[in-house]
């Protein structure tokens, strides 16, 4: 299982065995970076905050003690590094209104879509573009509500596993993926709702 | 069930996080009510859209030793910053005063040296005088010497000369 083998790669580090150390960075540099990308929405800030939950790694080597799972641990470094990043550098990006993306439409935040696009090659680009909304919207949410809704859909976490990652009850997590859900549905729906094969969908 | 609860959990429900018996009651109410279904089929449009994300390439910037490294640079940094807080009589010289500091100390030192004779009666290579008279110049334009040893030397030149 997984978390045997990263607490055995913790320990091994604990011993002084540098290759332990060594393969839990190769584990999980990458879903930390995707983690901290979608939370800050910044790659460079992305990239010094993967390294300081690794600095933060080294430093807690010598008191470790498997108490939790290792990816929760490992995790609730993450969220709290990138909570403080995110608080520290203010990120106030409510004040700007989210950019329009699909041409044709006059206001993407509600409200029905009156040109359509026609189905098309277009297809590759719309999902950029919706991917490019997704973040946008992702950095605008509440930081619980974001960490929450990322640790669930991108890394596969239970409720339970959030609330021990965020220090909270399953109760407030549930709450706050919902609110998170209802905030990307919000958004999204008017986009959503023109994509070709939903139409298919909806014959069920 | 009514609707505005089942719409609460929808999320929830969606996730399987449900107790088991609230699972089935908003699978029940959903069967059966066309407007909840088109809530839950919104939601799951979302939720699709959030999980095709693209997980974008991160290569790979910094290697596991230099963290390693870096763990370890921090560490003794932090330690030089404990001691500071330890040991705050270890306060930084102001430029201005460092020469008369080190002649201070020079001074005390080779007031130190006097007290022990027998380290005079050491012998002194050629090579070490030379080196020695270097030192001297030093010594004069009030640069800090900080070689114990070197003192040692000197005095023991001091005494073979003087």
């Amino acid at each position: 299982m997984g978390n045997t083998e990263d607490i055995q790669d913790m320990l091994a580090f604990q011993r002084g065995d540098e290759r332990g150390f060594h393969r839990l960075f190769q584990r999980y540099r990458g879903p930390l970076m995707n983690y901290l990308y979608r939370f800050t929405g910044n790659r460079a800030v992305a990239e010094e905050l993967m390294q300081e939950v690794f600095l933060r790694l080294c430093r807690a080597a010598g008191t470790y003690e498997p108490r939790s799972a290792f990816r929760t641990w490992l995790y609730q470094i993450a969220t709290n590094v990138g909570r403080n990043e995110v608080r520290r550098r203010e990120y106030s990006v409510k004040k700007e209104p989210l950019s329009p993306l699909i041409s044709g439409t006059q206001n993407g935040l509600g409200g029905a879509i009156s040109n359509p696009p026609s189905a098309s090659p277009e297809d590759m680009a719309r999902a950029r573009q919706m991917e490019e909304l997704t973040q946008q919207v992702l950095s605008r949410m509440p930081e619980k509500q974001r960490a929450a809704l990322l640790l669930r859909r991108h890394h596969g976490f239970s409720y339970r596993e959030i609330s021990d990652v965020m220090n909270l009850r399953t109760g407030a997590v549930k709450s706050l993926i919902h609110r998170a859900t209802g905030t990307l549905r919000k958004y999204l729906d008017p986009y959503l709702g023109i994509l070709p094969q939903e139409g298919e969908k909806d014959a069920m | 069930m009514r609707c505005n609860k089942v719409r609460n959990n929808l999320t929830a429900f969606l996730d399987r996080e449900l107790p088991e018996n609230l699972q089935e009651a908003v699978e029940n109410h959903l069967a059966s009510c066309p407007s909840c279904q088109q809530e839950r089929k919104a939601l799951e449009r979302v939720q699709q859209t959030l999980e095709g994300m693209e997980v974008p390439p991160f290569e790979e910037t910094v290697s596991p030793e230099t963290i390693l490294e870096m763990a370890r640079t921090r560490t003794s940094a932090s330690k030089e910053q404990s001691r500071k807080i330890r040991h705050p009589w270890l306060v930084p010289v102001p430029r201005g005063w460092q020469p008369v500091l080190a002649l201070a100390t020079v001074l005390a030192a080779i007031g130190i040296w006097n007290a022990f004779p027998l380290l005079k009666a050491l012998p002194l290579p050629t090579a070490q005088e030379i080196y020695l008279a270097e030192r001297i110049e030093l010594f004069e334009n009030l640069e800090l010497i900080q070689d114990l040893a070197l003192l040692e030397m000197m005095e023991a030149t001091e005494g073979e000369h003087g």
